[in-house]
């Protein structure tokens, strides 16, 4: 279980590098991060890997947030601590230089242009993720129609709490599996 | 987040439905700020936390306007790291400077760090009962489709070895949890010994 070379600094340090190289989000690393924590370092079994994945799937916010079950997994505490610091500072503080330069050039025609050629990359780039969860998610009418129904839900009541068609999609899905 | 006035909106982000804030940006109170966050860090299962964030930025609360959000976003995405956790920080330097991108970054992990530390002791501290985990790890896959890990990258195969373990569930619960299967090789998601 805990492995060889352990410890919060080097908790640390694995999840610094694999979140400046979390480029396109966190599931763009997942592979990587499996072979630096079961590979690499042998802080876990490749089956605790998985259920850390789990784990964070179950909460809400940021998926990624599995990294804090890694850290604690390696150093207690003070690991999950590091792990969380090691994978959201670095990335944070080039948000936040990059965040900060991008609006220095507020109103340059150059940044308008770039701003409208990114839209469409960022509309593409979400739909592709969206297209990828819909495969595993929608295996049939039913499941076909809370996800058509919810999307219809967020266009129409423009004010609606997501989370609120999150709840009746459970809802839903929950009496479907009791029938079923 | 100041536009020219005169800039043309593109047609995909001008918007009738949503009042478009011009982008001279509100002052917005920490606490404010926080709650906000926290918001969408507590309610945001399942991904999709760019979603819950222009919900409470842009619809609900108007701090920000369609095209504030979405070249907030756009640099989000090219950067490394969380789209959602580079996305708070930008929204939140804008909105109060770097004490506000602080702010709005812990607000929206918080939550979730909270509660997977707490699932990450419970998961430690019952290592050796593998009837806790064995549950633990049945509604996490559940809540996961299932597993093909998406770090694996063989297509196909077996979903790997499943935790076996004496049941705690009285007999009707215990079947319907084993009535749940695996979408790929349609094992079931937790075998009871």
């Amino acid at each position: 279980m805990s492995g060889e070379g352990g410890g919060a600094g080097s908790v640390f340090a694995v999840f610094a590098l694999l979140s400046v190289m979390a480029v396109g989000g966190g599931a763009a690393v997942l592979p990587e991060t499996h072979a630096l924590v079961v590979d690499r370092h042998h802080w876990m079994t490749a089956e605790a890997f998985r259920d850390a994945y789990g784990l964070g799937q179950v909460v809400p916010g940021p998926n990624m947030l599995m990294v804090m079950v890694i850290g604690h997994q390696v150093a207690g505490l003070p690991g999950a601590l590091a792990a969380f610091a090691g994978f959201f500072l670095p990335a944070s503080a080039i948000a936040f230089a990059a965040g900060r330069l991008w609006n220095r050039f507020a109103g340059s025609p150059w940044r308008d242009a770039v701003e409208r050629g990114l839209a469409p990359v960022v509309v593409g780039l979400m739909a592709s993720g969206v297209l990828a969860i819909a495969r595993t998610a929608i295996d049939g009418p039913a499941t076909l129609a809370i996800a058509v129904a919810v999307f219809a839900g967020v266009l129409a009541l423009r004010r609606v709490n997501p989370a609120l068609l999150v709840l009746a999609g459970g809802v839903v899905g929950l009496f479907l599996g009791l029938a079923g | 987040m100041s536009r020219i006035p005169a800039a043309p909106a593109t047609p995909a982000t001008s918007d009738p439905a949503t009042p478009a804030t011009s982008d001279p940006v509100r002052r917005v109170g920490f606490g404010a700020l926080f709650l906000a966050f926290f918001g969408v860090g507590a309610t945001a299962f399942g991904g999709g936390v760019v979603a819950y964030l222009r919900h409470a930025l842009v619809t609900r609360r108007g701090w920000i306007g369609d095209d504030g959000f979405m070249s907030a976003l756009e640099v989000a995405q090219a950067l490394p790291g969380l789209n959602a956790t580079n996305l708070a920080v930008i929204v939140g330097d804008r909105l109060r400077g770097p004490r506000g991108a602080m702010v709005a970054l812990l607000g929206i992990v918080l939550p979730g760090a909270v509660a997977v530390i707490g699932l990450a002791a419970l998961y430690a501290a019952h290592a050796a009962d593998p009837r806790v985990n064995a549950v633990l790890i049945a509604s996490a896959r559940r809540r996961s489709g299932c597993w093909r890990p998406p770090w694996s990258r063989s297509a196909g195969g077996r979903c790997g070895a499943l935790p076996t373990a004496p049941s705690p569930l009285p007999r009707w619960l215990r079947s319907a949890g084993s009535s749940c299967r695996c979408r790929w090789c349609s094992s079931p998601l937790v075998r009871w010994r």
